[in-house]
């Protein structure tokens, strides 16, 4: 297996192997990938390992070439697979590709949780999605809470009552763990939910 | 000096709590239970930004007994700093002269208001040093936690060194210790928070997560783009999703908090240079500073 030095340019395509149970979400993620970054070239199931650049896979396999797992958490030995980054499955695939890239290039990119231990890896998600558990309303209220926006004044902005408003504040306050406006703030922060 | 008297301590305790709770009000502000909050002006009060659990229907205990209706100037929750309006101004209004340095082992009262009554706690500082950072990135002018037994009743109030000088807010900290939010602290943010509503932090546009990089064994923390605003500076800048933020005007960023040392208010409109790795390659861009939106 050859793997590039960091920072070393690649001047083709990066060809992608995937290795994901199901036809159609390894569709679906192929025409995500492509349409996410035109640098990356997906490779028929059938081309040799040896040739790839990078494998995307949804379960640990053998491969040559460095690995790109999607996965919540690890509970197995991933140092015996070549794995270089664990990487939410939900997330978009514009940061995806994003890390193809990088791990095509030599890096390897892990949660920082990681030195941590494992134990509490497995618990947590790699890197977590983009997407959350966050409704849509409940995103637009988060981004007002770290404004220092009263009820009154998220009510006003999303055209609810002061009530409803006060409803969503509890929901994300929930949803995150937290137990106040600064402590949620703070989870929602580390998660990436909040633009800084 | 005169030989210790155990008398003597207490009365000059009791004291230095009655001489301090002239200025200290009760704030009801959640479902249960009150807060308590410090005179700053006749018609201002500081509290603990956390207790606000409601921003509306506020009411306050004045130290004569007096009960008034009171309005949400601004709240700051990176600093747990919020800042009272009072419908009806206070009589009393000698707040405490701030405390000097405060060293670990030094005595500390905290007085809060239940009900129409003063309460007070007694504790010593813990471990008194330099700036802090908080979790959501507001800078504190002294890390002072106290030894001490607070109740909730009390969050928000004063906390007094021996001479009766104001150390700062008595709050709720990490893992429930009980800290000081700096006089200083609040001195610096209470005109932001009465003249605006609240204190403008920089802004970038940007979502992101702490990663572990390890290019060739050599491991370091950067932070992940996972979402850009396109509207935002960084976005402006030529910041993609995917990059990782390595550096941030020269120096090496660790992680998503690492960023949050550079988004105080004074670095609103300045240009940052941003080292980034994108496809493995090393990319720097220049972004200019904004200012969080304002709701």
């Amino acid at each position: 297996m050859m793997l590039r030095r960091p920072g070393e340019v690649l001047h083709r395509q990066t060809r992608v192997g995937l290795r994901i149970d199901g036809r159609d979400e390894a569709r679906r993620i192929s025409e995500a990938l492509v349409a996410a970054d035109a640098n990356l070239h997906i490779a028929n199931p059938d081309d040799f390992a040896a040739e790839l650049d990078v494998v995307v896979a949804d379960h640990p396999v053998e491969t040559g070439a460095p690995l790109v797992l999607l996965a919540r958490g690890l509970s197995y030995r991933f140092a015996e697979i070549n794995v270089r980054a664990l990487v939410d499955p939900r997330v978009s695939s514009g940061t995806l590709a994003a890390i193809i890239r990088l791990v095509a290039a030599g890096y390897s990119v892990m949660p920082a949780s990681l030195d941590r231990g494992l134990n509490q890896l497995a618990s947590e998600a790699g890197l977590t999605a983009d997407e959350t558990p966050l409704t849509a309303r409940e995103h637009q209220v988060l981004a007002l809470l770290v404004e220092g926006a009263s009820h009154k004044v998220i009510a006003r902005r999303l055209g609810v009552s002061p009530s409803t408003a006060k409803f969503h504040v509890a929901s994300i306050l929930n949803k995150l763990g937290a137990t106040n406006r600064s402590d949620a703030i703070a989870v929602a922060i580390r998660r990436g939910l909040i633009l800084l | 000096m005169p030989a210790l008297s155990l008398l003597a301590l207490s009365d000059a305790m009791a004291e230095a709590v009655t001489a301090a709770a002239r200025s200290v009000v009760a704030v009801r502000a959640r479902a249960r239970g009150t807060a308590s909050g410090v005179l700053w002006h006749p018609d201002v009060v500081v509290t603990a930004e956390k207790i606000l659990e409601q921003d509306e229907d506020l009411r306050v205990t004045l130290p004569d007994g007096s009960s008034t209706e009171a309005s949400l100037a601004g709240r700051d929750h990176t600093t747990d700093i919020a800042v009272l309006r009072l419908a009806t101004e206070a009589t009393v209004t000698e707040r405490p002269k701030a405390a000097g340095n405060v060293s670990p082992g030094a005595l500390a009262l905290a007085i809060g208001r239940a009900g129409t009554d003063p309460i007070a706690a007694f504790g010593i500082v813990a471990q008194a040093s330099g700036a802090w950072r908080s979790s959501t990135g507001g800078l504190v002018d002294a890390r002072i936690r106290l030894n001490m037994e607070l109740s909730p009743r009390a969050e928000g109030g004063a906390l007094i060194a021996a001479d009766g000088g104001l150390i700062g807010m008595a709050v709720f900290g990490p893992r429930r210790g009980v800290i000081a939010i700096p006089t200083l602290t609040i001195e610096r943010v209470v005109p932001k928070l009465l003249a605006e509503g609240r204190v403008a932090t920089g802004y970038l546009g940007l979502g992101m997560q702490t990663v572990r990089i390890s290019p060739e064994g050599a491991v370091k923390d950067g932070a992940i783009v996972l979402s850009v605003d396109q509207d935002g500076p960084s976005a402006a800048a030529g910041v993609l999703q995917g990059d990782i933020i390595v550096g941030f005007g020269g120096e090496p960023v660790r992680g998503v908090p690492g960023l949050l040392n550079h988004l105080d208010p004074d670095r609103i409109g300045q240009d940052a240079k941003l080292d980034l790795i994108r496809a493995g390659q090393p990319v720097s861009v220049t972004v200019k500073i904004g200012e969080r939106p304002n709701p």
